[in-house]
């Protein structure tokens, strides 16, 4: 059952358009995460499912309910804010009971959501307290526990733990996959321009660019299969490595040359093309592998190592002055100039054409590069 | 914190004396007493040896012509307690008071609310509104006033052209007072301006927090506005009531310095300052000016007790 849809959504100040033509349909209980770079529109979008911001054009259905003019409140949906949001003033308690006093709710019922929601987030020992004096993750807890209370059908995340430290974001992020087992039926949305928030918390991620979405789909299959150059790139850390290639069209399969030099075995479908065109290799650095130089599909010197113990990052500057990024699993010893041969399994391989829209594989991978 | 401790540390210090510096350090020492030394000489001379000496001769009978004579605490205990006068001016001016700020902070307030909306007019309003602040405090507007508010003023032409019965405001005991007042309320622009700041310092998240609760724009204003202004709305509280304590000019001009009609509006300061420069009875003037001092104190001092009822600090 479809919990919230998107249909042609849009938005502008003035004449400048930052969300433009969303389709979207999000399912009852899913975690759909928007990512996407600053400025992208993701919390605009966000904001706009809120009801904090108006909506220009398209529709706008929460259940069965066309909701652009309904009022925030009354959209069945909590928000917890990336500054928490808690009212200063207030303890702990009575920022948990804010919503259900305004509503009227019975004192005793009040008490039980909030006992409920405190238990939950192991809030009990700090209802008394004031926001200024709990720490970061406890005050973002508390924003937690307010869209607990409410009893919303879909909680919305404004990037809640961008405010907290490194270890507290991990603990918090766990916390939040613990409270989305707890809440099957809840659909939640979550802004976040973390990736791994995003890998890990997603059913789905939605990723923005430019107002627009760029790729809908299950994390992995993001990771696996971008659908573009921009996809691509934003999805995986450190980023996917581009190179210029000439891409060779042959009606069924497309060949990739790179200087003038075909890289053999490498195919991708052409759907019925011909003709040769630029376009982009893609490589992520954890699948680049040493090989030797008859082998190497790309070869340079080392330019900077970085050592994090788990992993050995090295950055390689090619001849044609094109930087790529490579990733070994545990310590390497990589010394500065030292020339690197570099190949991948061509199943790891991605191609784009012209306009950055990625080649399919032609029904599986013919053999090691 | 820290302020706290380092300024702890800094008076538990021995005193040191200039000749104890290092060499590099008693020319600069020197430099800053050289450029403080007009403040300070301010300080002493204008201020805490005129305040010592208004203090002793408060006690005493003094004509500002012939030498003051000691007369203990016969000035306090006729100003208590046989100066019907004095009395109607604690009346008349606790009257202005407690009616005048309270009214002026709720309007700086609401119309501070109403102009943080950013709108492309807000600023020129902010500027209309705060322009009786600029103003108000001047003998032309106690004028203005006058004339507005008189027998023949603009306020009487248009109730007669309505058809209403006009009196003179100003002239009449029972309104002359309340004319003062309207003119205090009048001059809300500059607790305005710190409300303004104040409610543009609201992070906007609060707000979208609390819509999305559900609260009315009555409810955030009461609920989430209020109290997070609470200490503005002291600072405000506590500026106002010494400023309408000490009020002189607005009732000087509109009574011709008597405080009239029938003492109505004789302010404290006023009632003072005819004690003091009309009837040349200097050493009363000062036993009131202390009074009115140690009103103001005590006012302040319960105005910050209580605050801790009522003001939600940040941290």
């Amino acid at each position: 059952m479809t919990a919230i849809s998107l249909k042609d959504i849009r938005k502008s100040y003035g004449s400048l358009e930052v969300i433009s033509s969303i389709d979207l349909d999000i399912e009852r209980g899913e975690f759909v995460v928007f990512v996407g770079p600053s400025g992208c529109g993701k919390s605009t979008l966000l904001r706009m499912i809120a009801g904090l911001e108006g909506i220009n054009s398209g529709d706008l259905m929460i259940g069965d309910v066309r909701a652009n003019d309904v009022p925030p409140s009354q959209r069945g949906i909590a928000m917890v804010f990336q500054s928490y949001a808690l009212y200063p003033h207030m303890d702990v308690h009575d920022n948990l009971a804010f919503s259900l006093k305004i509503a009227h709710v019975d004192k005793a019922e009040i008490d039980r959501r909030v006992r409920l929601a405190a238990e939950m987030l192991q809030l009990e020992p700090y209802l008394k307290r004031r926001p200024r004096q709990l720490s970061g993750g406890q005050r973002q807890r508390v924003a937690i526990g307010r869209a607990i209370v409410r009893e919303a059908e879909v909680f919305l995340f404004d990037e809640p733990l961008s405010n907290l430290d490194a270890a507290l974001r991990v603990a918090t992020r766990i916390e939040i996959a613990r409270l989305k087992e707890r809440l099957p039926d809840t659909t939640m949305i979550y802004v976040t321009h973390d990736q791994i928030e995003a890998m890990t918390l997603a059913d789905r991620i939605v990723v923005l660019n430019g107002g627009r979405i760029e790729q809908v789909g299950r994390p992995v299959e993001l990771y696996d299969s971008p659908r573009n150059v921009f996809v691509a790139g934003f999805i995986g850390s450190p980023a996917m490595n581009f190179l210029p290639v000439d891409l060779v069209f042959e009606g069924d399969v497309a060949r990739i040359e790179r200087s003038g030099k075909p890289l053999a075995l490498v195919r991708f479908a052409a759907g019925g093309r011909t003709g040769c065109e630029r376009g982009t290799l893609g490589i992520r650095p954890e699948h680049m592998r040493i090989g030797t130089a008859e082998q190497a599909l790309i070869s340079g010197p080392v330019d900077l190592v970085e050592h994090l113990g788990e992993v050995t990052i090295a950055y390689l500057r090619l001849s044609d002055d094109i930087s790529v990024t490579v990733k070994f699993e545990r310590t390497r010893d990589l010394k500065k100039g030292e020339v690197l041969h570099l190949t991948a399994d061509p199943a790891d391989l991605h191609a784009f054409d012209q306009s950055g829209l990625a080649l399919a594989r032609p029904g599986g991978v013919e053999a090691s590069a | 914190m820290e302020t706290v401790q380092t300024s702890r540390l800094f008076f538990r210090r021995k005193p040191v004396s200039v000749d104890a510096l290092a060499p590099s350090h008693r020319g600069e020492a020197r430099t800053a007493f050289v450029f403080l030394l007009p403040w300070l000489l301010g300080l002493i001379f204008l201020t805490t040896l005129p305040m010592a000496g208004s203090f002793v001769l408060s006690f005493s009978h003094y004509d500002l012509l012939s030498p003051p004579q000691w007369i203990g605490l016969e000035n306090y205990e006729r100003l208590l307690a046989h100066d019907p006068r004095y009395l109607k001016s604690l009346e008349v001016t606790t009257t202005y008071v407690l009616v005048s700020v309270p009214l002026s902070i709720a309007m700086a307030l609401v119309i501070a609310v109403a102009l943080s909306q950013q709108t492309p007019t807000a600023n020129l309003f902010r500027g209309i509104f705060y322009l009786p602040s600029l103003l108000g405090g001047s003998v032309a507007v106690g004028v203005l006033w006058r004339q507005i508010f008189g027998g023949n003023g603009l306020v009487n032409m248009m109730l007669g052209g309505l058809g209403f019965q006009t009196t003179s405001w100003i002239g009449d005991p029972r309104y002359a007072l309340w004319i003062l007042i309207i003119l205090h309320i009048w001059q809300f622009g500059a607790p305005m301006v710190i409300f303004l700041a104040g409610v543009r310092q609201i992070p906007k998240e609060i707000v979208d927090a609390s819509i999305m609760d559900g609260a009315s724009p009555v409810q955030r204003f009461f609920r989430i506005t209020l109290p997070l202004l609470s200490p503005l709305i002291l600072f405000n509280l506590v500026m106002q009531t010494i400023n309408a304590f000490q009020a002189f000019v607005p009732a000087f001009v509109i009574s011709d310095g008597t405080g009239g009609p029938i003492d109505s509006t004789l302010f404290y300061t006023l009632y003072l300052y005819v004690e003091g420069f009309r009837n040349f009875r200097m050493g009363y003037a000062m036993a009131m000016a202390w009074v009115l001092l140690a009103i103001i104190a005590v006012f302040t001092a319960i105005s910050f007790y209580a605050s801790r009822f009522w003001v939600h600090y940040e941290s």
